[in-house]
């Protein structure tokens, strides 16, 4: 059933790369062939919403702020001061509970990309990208809807003023699938394929030291790919981060889109 | 055995489809973690955060404030000193004044006093050398007449002598 450790070196000596579902699928813990089916994306799942939870819960209250209050307190700061402001204004503070999960989730659950014995970013599997986008697609649609009403928010939606008419058949078509497919499939495939080819990329310099490793010569070389891994651990917290960040910064962004048209 | 990769599975899934599996578990702990967030988390620490920023707006207000006061007692204080300041201004200088015309009385009367002595002294000086030029006169006369006579080898007049002497003398004098 499973690959051992060393399988990264194939029968004749090459290098054996294991295949993209070894990469990403995971077997059942639990529930095995039903719908809630427990596996490794599950159990991340689960880490990345009781982490903050922890941490929240976990965090001081004191006047002076230190250790983890300071985490807590940043992370509230920064969505406020870095995306809501900016995004949607001071009347989007009532998104900040959203905005923050979003952020704390997608953040938590890419950094199970260099986490020891889990090594896989919740994000780099296509489901949770996808539930979240849908949720924002759901979200900003709801919004602009509440802002402007129905024929409104379809009105500043699928036809931008100062056109003439006649290019609206050509213009209402594209700003359909623009606002209602596009912004949240673009939304999840960004995640999704950032986290993904993270992984690949450690998984791929993770094999080759092993590969490196075992081999005569060619151990000299070792140093140098397991430089990449390390240097690219580094760059993978700094895209966890990153991506965390855009997608909760985008989010605002349709939400702010939807509450002011003109703006 | 450690386990590197996943389990190779023996269907054949699209890696990049999602499964609803873990769209169940992404829902519901994303759910879970926004509810959670919402009303309980979030709000303690947004009162903490704002607790803070009342009492910094607080303390700030009170800093100010006292400034104010204390900006407003130095003022009053100003105030109240300012007749002071005035009058003893002016008590410095009458007595500053008074003080500078007392010195030059004091001067005054002793410099009066002592050109008076230094007049006494002077008459004295000189009554005391007229009687010292009087009395060694004579004596001179007499030594030069002699002196004159050896040089000379021959007698001098003394009366001559005292003549010159004398004459010599009211000149020096």
């Amino acid at each position: 059933m499973s690959v051992n450790l060393f399988a990264a070196e194939s029968e004749t000596g090459g290098l054996k790369f294991p295949s993209i579902e070894n990469l990403v699928e995971w077997p059942a813990y639990l529930f095995d062939g039903t719908f809630a089916e427990f596996n490794k994306i599950a159990l991340i799942s689960v880490l990345s919403m009781a982490i903050p939870t922890v941490m929240f819960l976990a965090s001081g209250r004191d006047r002076v702020p230190s250790g983890l209050q300071n985490v807590v307190e940043g992370s509230v700061e920064f969505i406020d001061k870095q995306v809501i402001l900016p995004a949607i204004g001071p009347e989007g503070f009532k998104f900040r509970p959203l905005l923050l999960s979003i952020f704390m989730f997608v953040f938590v659950g890419n950094m199970f990309e260099v986490i020891p014995t889990f090594q896989m970013p919740l994000n780099a599997r296509m489901a949770v990208p996808l539930t979240l986008a849908l949720l924002v697609l759901v979200v900003f649609v709801t919004v602009g809807i509440q802002s402007q009403g129905l024929g409104g928010y379809l009105k500043s939606s699928l036809f931008p003023p100062g056109l003439p008419k006649g290019l609206y058949l050509l213009v209402t078509p594209i700003e359909f699938l623009s606002t209602f497919l596009i912004r949240p499939f673009s939304l999840a495939v960004r995640l999704f394929a950032n986290m993904l080819a993270g992984h690949i990329l450690l998984v791929t310099f993770g094999v080759l030291c092993i590969a490196l490793w075992r081999s005569d010569f060619l151990v000299v070389i070792l140093p140098f790919s397991f430089g990449m891994l390390v240097a690219l651990t580094g760059f993978e917290i700094m895209v966890s981060f990153l991506q965390g960040f855009v997608f909760a910064l985008l989010t605002a962004v349709y939400i702010g889109g939807a509450m002011h048209p003109h703006h | 055995m450690l386990t590197l990769f996943a389990a190779e599975s023996t269907e054949v899934n699209n890696p990049i489809l999602p499964v609803f599996p873990e769209i169940f578990w992404g829902a519901l702990t994303f759910g879970l973690l926004y509810v959670l967030m919402r009303y309980v988390l979030l709000p303690p620490v947004l009162r903490t955060m704002a607790d803070r920023d009342q009492s910094l707006r607080d303390d700030w207000d009170a800093a100010k404030a006292a400034q104010a006061k204390a900006a407003g007692a130095d003022a009053e204080l100003a105030n109240a000193l300012a007749p002071a300041k005035a009058q003893a201004a002016v008590l410095i200088e009458t007595a500053r004044t008074e003080a500078e015309a007392e010195r030059a009385e004091i001067i005054g009367a002793a410099q009066t006093e002592i050109d008076a002595m230094r007049q006494l002294a002077n008459a004295e000086i000189d009554a005391a050398r007229i009687e010292a030029m009087s009395g060694v006169g004579p004596q001179v006369a007499d030594l030069t007449a002699q002196a004159t006579s050896r040089l000379m080898n021959r007698p001098v007049d003394a009366a001559a002598a005292q003549g010159v002497v004398n004459r010599i003398m009211s000149e020096r004098s």
